[in-house]
């Protein structure tokens, strides 16, 4: 029995077998969650990959079968975290603690290493994922999305705009401004214990 | 914070991004729930479908409703017609009757 392409897959869903959207389901729900286990709270990461489904399911009917289906999903789900941040920010809830003193220690440490390995195993601390949380929190949810993809996984540009739905200049010149700002929240790091 | 640092801690950030993995693979539950909300929002994509066909229906009822209304109204209308013509008929032979009763 020869197993139907995705493109097959999206033909027969369209045409109204539901059921068959398991099948691309049970593709890409590790991508998915690779990707929103990464930007969101662990506690929200299983919702958050179910609107993504749901988006996808929705839009289905308007996926050009020109591009691969695993990178329109790949964008549904960025921009779905974006709107997760987007409603976090307008009911105000408060998603990172303010930084303490072990962070800052590890900050200290970070500054200090000079071995790659000494590096390697700070940079996977608690600590980090914490401190990490909380300065991406003082983003925007468009910027955090962008430095999420361009700089933390290295995603094409193009690939970045894709998701976005905006066009290269804009992605490029938005990206920019997006690190200098994380540049400038990380300088002002240590000042953030002192207060 | 001076530049080599801030990009240290911009490395590390990446670095603990990329490695923050945990479990990627989310139960059968999971996918469960997801194809139950999937069934319910396509439930009203199908449901247009039903109601296009309860309106055929509809119509197609109140169309021969008052098709069978006319054609009662017109059989009727022709049943009361004959027995016009026939009590005209009727009429006129007596009015000859007497008319001839009336000459005589």
């Amino acid at each position: 029995m020869t197993v139907p392409s995705e493109a097959e897959i999206i033909n027969r869903i369209l045409s109204g077998n539901i059921d068959d959207f398991e099948l691309l389901v049970e593709e890409h729900k590790v991508k998915v969650f690779s990707i929103v286990r990464k930007r969101v709270p662990p506690a929200d990461a299983e919702e958050v990959a179910h609107k993504v489904f749901i988006a996808a399911f929705k839009a289905l009917g308007s996926f050009s079968q020109n591009k691969p289906f695993g990178n329109w999903l790949s964008g549904i789900a960025v921009r779905t975290c974006c709107n997760y941040w987007r409603e976090c920010g307008s009911s105000r809830k408060v998603l990172a603690a303010a930084p303490d003193n072990e962070q800052l220690e590890w900050l200290e440490k970070v500054c200090r290493s000079d071995s790659i390995e000494k590096f390697s195993t700070l940079s996977r601390r608690q600590e980090a994922k914490e401190l990490i949380g909380w300065c991406l929190n003082k983003l925007s949810p468009e910027d955090r999305a962008l430095l999420e993809m361009i700089y933390f996984e290295d995603w094409p540009l193009k690939e970045a705009a894709a998701a976005m739905g905006w066009g290269m200049a804009k992605t490029k010149i938005r990206a920019m401004r997006a690190k200098a700002k994380m540049k400038l929240i990380i300088s002002k790091l240590p000042g953030e214990w002192k207060k | 914070m001076n530049k080599q640092e801030i990009r240290k801690v911009e490395e590390a950030f990446k670095t603990c991004f990329q490695a923050d993995s945990g479990e990627l693979q989310p139960g059968p539950e999971w996918q469960r729930d997801l194809m139950i909300n999937i069934r319910a929002i396509a439930m009203p994509v199908s449901r247009p479908v039903r109601s296009r066909q309860e309106v055929i229906i509809w119509r197609l009822a109140w169309t021969s409703l008052a098709a069978s209304l006319i054609l009662a109204a017109v059989f009727s209308f022709s049943q009361t017609g004959g027995d016009d013509s026939q009590s005209i008929g009727r009429w006129e032979d007596k009015i000859v009757a007497i008319n001839d009763i009336i000459r005589e």
